[in-house]
């Protein structure tokens, strides 16, 4: 398959030290990677570090891949372990009272739907942020990312029947803790 | 709530982003020099640079240099720093580089706009970087002169009495000699330009870099 041949010519490139080949795989895992970082820990700036180190990671133990699972498991091993290594920094504050705002300058919609559109955006992505770091990552796995169950098992190593169960108890924990602001959001609908 | 529900606001909610585009910069900044392929000789030359602009800086200051100048001497420590990381762009274009500096300082650098001049094997572009000295911008190009590679440093334009508003004049400043070093420097168009050139055998080949035939 060509795309498979392209990214192990990138790898064999990096292996040997091609800065070229560093920027193309950056370029194509990203994404990938700064997405699971700011889904994780909910802030640009440490999703910034985070996707930081996981990148010098990736090019300073490039040469020891083997190939012995995948490169993207590889890689979602690093962000993964970068996440669980961050300290988590001060919560982000602000972001709920500057959307209220901004749906208050804007005329054409319901101030208080676009305020419960907001609070439920937050609220949301709040209590993913206060899931224990093993259910929150399987949550950011399976929604951010859309992996299946045993990709998400080989990522974190552990028998697919634990992810089903993280996923279930983190279902639970969610529905628990939004069930009142969902029906807030639906009435008004 | 239904699962359903939960699943498609998780979904909405989560979805994945792009990162942004200062990303690069940042890791490209902390990759050890190794890892991004840079050769001894690479590596060996941003310091030399560097040593140049001091010496430079310890020569303009005997001489009791002008405002311009100055402004470079007392800024040499930082330069020390800044130029240890290498170039920030690579080409052996006048055309790309002279835009990327301006692009990148707002430095108009009066480099000509073809490709190398008549004896094309003489000059070859290397690479640009830009060094922020207190404030004030300085773009470093380093290209290859017969079996030397000179730095020309440009700093950045501002208002004042000491510049030349006549493109086709250079107001030379001084010609000096540090050690193995020679330097020459001129204001042009509000600009202050500096040459550092290994070696005393062929510094006005350093002036091929704009000019196709050597000062007399």
């Amino acid at each position: 398959m060509v795309l498979e041949d392209t990214e192990q010519e990138l790898i064999e490139r990096c292996q040997r030290g091609d800065p070229e080949a560093f920027r193309g795989l950056f370029e194509k895992h990203k994404d990938m990677v700064y997405s699971v970082a700011l889904r994780y820990c909910g802030d640009t700036a440490i999703a910034q570090d985070i996707a930081q180190d996981t990148f010098l990671k990736l090019f300073s133990t490039i040469a020891s891949f083997r190939g012995d699972s995948t490169f993207d498991a590889w890689l979602y091993r690093m962000v993964v372990n970068s996440c669980f290594d961050q300290k988590r920094r001060a919560r982000r504050l602000t972001p709920l009272l500057d959307e209220v705002l901004a749906a208050l300058r804007t005329p054409d919609v319901s101030v208080l739907d676009e305020v419960l559109r907001s609070e439920m955006s937050t609220h949301v992505r709040d209590v993913v942020e206060s899931l224990a770091p093993d259910q929150r990552m399987v949550i950011v796995l399976r929604y951010t990312q859309g992996l299946s169950y045993d990709e998400i098992a080989e990522i974190l190593g552990c028998a697919s029947g634990t992810i089903a169960s993280r996923l279930n108890r983190a279902h639970k924990v969610l529905q628990r803790r939004l069930s009142r602001l969902a029906g807030a959001t639906r009435k008004k609908q | 709530m239904t699962d359903l529900w939960l699943e498609k606001e998780l979904a909405r909610q989560l979805a994945p982003v792009t990162a942004p585009e200062m990303l690069w910069d940042r890791i490209n900044q902390r990759q050890p020099r190794a890892r991004r392929g840079i050769s001894f000789e690479r590596a060996f030359w941003p310091v030399a640079a560097a040593m140049a602009l001091l010496a430079l800086a310890g020569v303009l200051r005997t001489v009791g240099a002008d405002r311009d100048a100055e402004r470079l001497a007392e800024q040499e420590l930082a330069a020390a720093a800044a130029t240890s990381r290498g170039f920030d762009f690579r080409s052996e274009s006048f055309e790309d580089t002279r835009k990327w500096v301006k692009a990148e300082a707002n430095i108009d650098i009066d480099l000509p706009s073809g490709q190398p001049a008549a004896d094309g094997s003489a000059v070859r572009l290397l690479g640009a970087r830009l060094i922020q000295l207190r404030g004030l911008p300085v773009a470093a190009i380093d290209y290859n002169v017969g079996d030397g590679v000179a730095t020309l440093f440009v700093s950045g334009k501002r208002a004042g009495p000491t510049g030349n508003t006549e493109a086709s004049r250079h107001l030379f400043s001084r010609t000096k000699s540090a050690g193995d070093e020679r330097f020459v420097s001129w204001n042009m168009r509000n600009e202050t330009y500096t040459i550092a050139f290994p070696g005393a055998k062929n510094f006005h080949g350093s002036c091929l870099l704009c000019h196709a035939t050597t000062p007399g």
